[in-house]
């Protein structure tokens, strides 16, 4: 028999970032941008420094520090603590794990957070250095990094779903509509469609609003007992969690992601179906890596993507990345971009989401993805978060 | 310049692995011995036209190519091969490159 966990006494009480920056004072490092956005969600939180107990972090950036220098720099001192490496999915995984530490007594109040500060020449370094079949085997082909990756997975993409081009512009578009309500987005001016298919290929058919735009940035979220929420605030509760890791091997098209493993467990664990999330964040390092998750997540009928596109995001109907999602908010690394997700459906479940709240967002989802260990992402995450009382 | 691609076979089952494992994902089993994949066909391909951080960037066509025995591998082309050609593996260092078979 299957244990089905409840997460009764966790909720997300509080949220903060960082400013983000595209072109970071190069004396700025990823800690100072994780510093920013604790200071912002312990204010958030109406919690002081010392209360914190337990830290979860992740960043390709802190090096050669590790978690608990991070915690030594911060001045936390903390009985549980957690490094999640875990690429896009990182911060996902990190939210779990923090619940299953408050639930099992392992701490009271969690800070979990994630931000990066690498410059465009320490992404190049990180990028060519990923891990060791990029480094032995990709990076002397000219890989560059997961532009490539997802440029030949677009194209299998474009292949199996009957997708065009200007389908992956209105994603883009839409989210772009979405960042004007985001005072954090780095670009918050409307995008047209002739603005994104004049753009310059970058890594075919990739153009340069298809590739996501790396800042330097952090957030953070405070988990806690639901009653040790600030007064007149809602606390965000989990109603179920999906993990995968290295589902396929890297032996397949990667056009089904981790999440095709998990999505009926996930639905399941919820007691809810796709037609009942209000407000989804979709791991979005290129468009095409949301249609993949929204397909393995049973979002889209009969798997026909165009369709959905052109009747459920193109429109806002479906509300997908209402932060603008990294591909307009920018994103700070992917773990951060991953947090930023969690962080803005917590916004619209609490009804603070300002300029951009979807109206009566009740259940909402947020998924991470990535580690692009050699032809796509290996790893995947999911939260099915439901507004409290 | 090598001749073909070294491959890893299981030699539990035959599975055909790029990059090296330790343990395999088919069998279970724990040995391999190298092998010498000579061909393949491409599947996709793109033009890598920008690199973040580098200028005096040439482009760079890369391909995925489903090697004979199945595994699946990104590789450089060095001619004007496309998608659907069977084409032949060559190794420079520890890096695939591919061109049509001739």
């Amino acid at each position: 028999m299957a244990i089905r966990p409840t997460y009764e006494n966790t909720a997300v009480i509080g949220v903060g970032q960082s400013a983000y920056t595209r072109r970071p004072d190069p004396d700025l490092l990823a800690h100072h941008f994780i510093r920013d956005a604790i200071v912002a969600a312990l204010a958030d939180s109406e919690m002081k420094l010392a209360e914190i107990d337990g830290l979860a972090i992740s960043s390709m950036s802190i090096g050669p520090d590790a978690a608990v220098d991070v915690a030594w720099r911060l001045g936390l001192a903390v009985r549980w603590l957690h490094q999640d490496t875990n690429g896009g999915s990182s911060s996902i995984s990190a939210f779990g794990a923090a619940a299953r530490a408050i639930e099992m007594g392992a701490a009271r109040n969690v800070l979990v957070v994630a931000g990066d500060a690498t410059g465009l020449a320490g992404y190049a370094k990180i990028a060519a250095n990923f891990n060791r079949a990029i480094r032995d085997h990709a990076a002397a082909l000219g890989y560059g990094g997961p532009n490539t990756a997802y440029a030949l997975l677009t194209a299998r993409q474009m292949k199996a779903y009957g997708l065009e081009k200007a389908d992956y512009g209105h994603m883009a578009i839409a989210q772009r509509a979405w960042a004007a309500g985001n005072p954090f987005a780095v670009y918050r001016e409307p995008m047209t469609m002739e603005e994104y298919l004049a753009a310059p290929m970058v890594v075919d058919p990739l153009c340069r609003f298809d590739c996501v735009p790396v800042v330097a940035g952090g957030q953070a979220i405070v988990l806690a007992h639901p009653d040790r929420a600030p007064k007149g605030r809602i606390p965000v509760r989990i109603k179920a969690l999906g993990y995968s890791f290295n589902h396929d091997h890297q032996s397949t098209d990667g056009l089904k992601t981790g999440a095709s493993v998990f999505a009926e467990d996930l639905w399941d664990l919820a007691g809810a179906g796709p037609g009942d999330i209000d407000v989804a964040s979709i791991y979005d390092d290129y468009p095409a890596m949301v249609v993949a998750q929204l397909d393995d997540l049973g979002f889209i009928p009969d798997h026909d993507a165009k369709r959905f596109i052109q009747t459920s995001i193109k429109d806002r109907s479906f509300p997908v990345n209402t932060w603008g999602g990294m591909l307009s908010a920018g994103q700070p690394g992917g773990t951060a971009g991953g947090l930023n997700g969690i962080s803005e459906v917590t916004l619209q479940l609490q009804g603070r989401a300002g300029d951009r709240q979807v109206a009566n967002a009740r259940l909402g989802l947020s998924t991470g993805y990535g580690m692009t260990m050699y032809r796509y992402g290996a790893t995947a995450g999911a939260a099915i978060l439901e507004r409290g009382t | 310049m090598t001749p073909g691609l070294k491959a890893w076979k299981c030699e539990g089952c035959g599975a055909v692995y790029f990059p090296e494992r330790y343990l395999c994902a088919e069998c279970g089993g724990h040995s391999f011995e190298a092998t010498n994949v000579a061909e393949g066909v491409i599947e996709d391909m793109t033009m890598v036209r920008h690199v973040l951080g580098q200028k005096d960037w040439q482009p760079r066509p890369i391909a995925t190519v489903l090697i004979d025995g199945g595994a699946r591998i990104l590789a450089g082309v060095a001619d004007d091969s496309g998608p659907n050609d069977r084409v032949s593996l060559t190794q420079v260092d520890l890096a695939p490159y591919v061109k049509r078979k001739v």
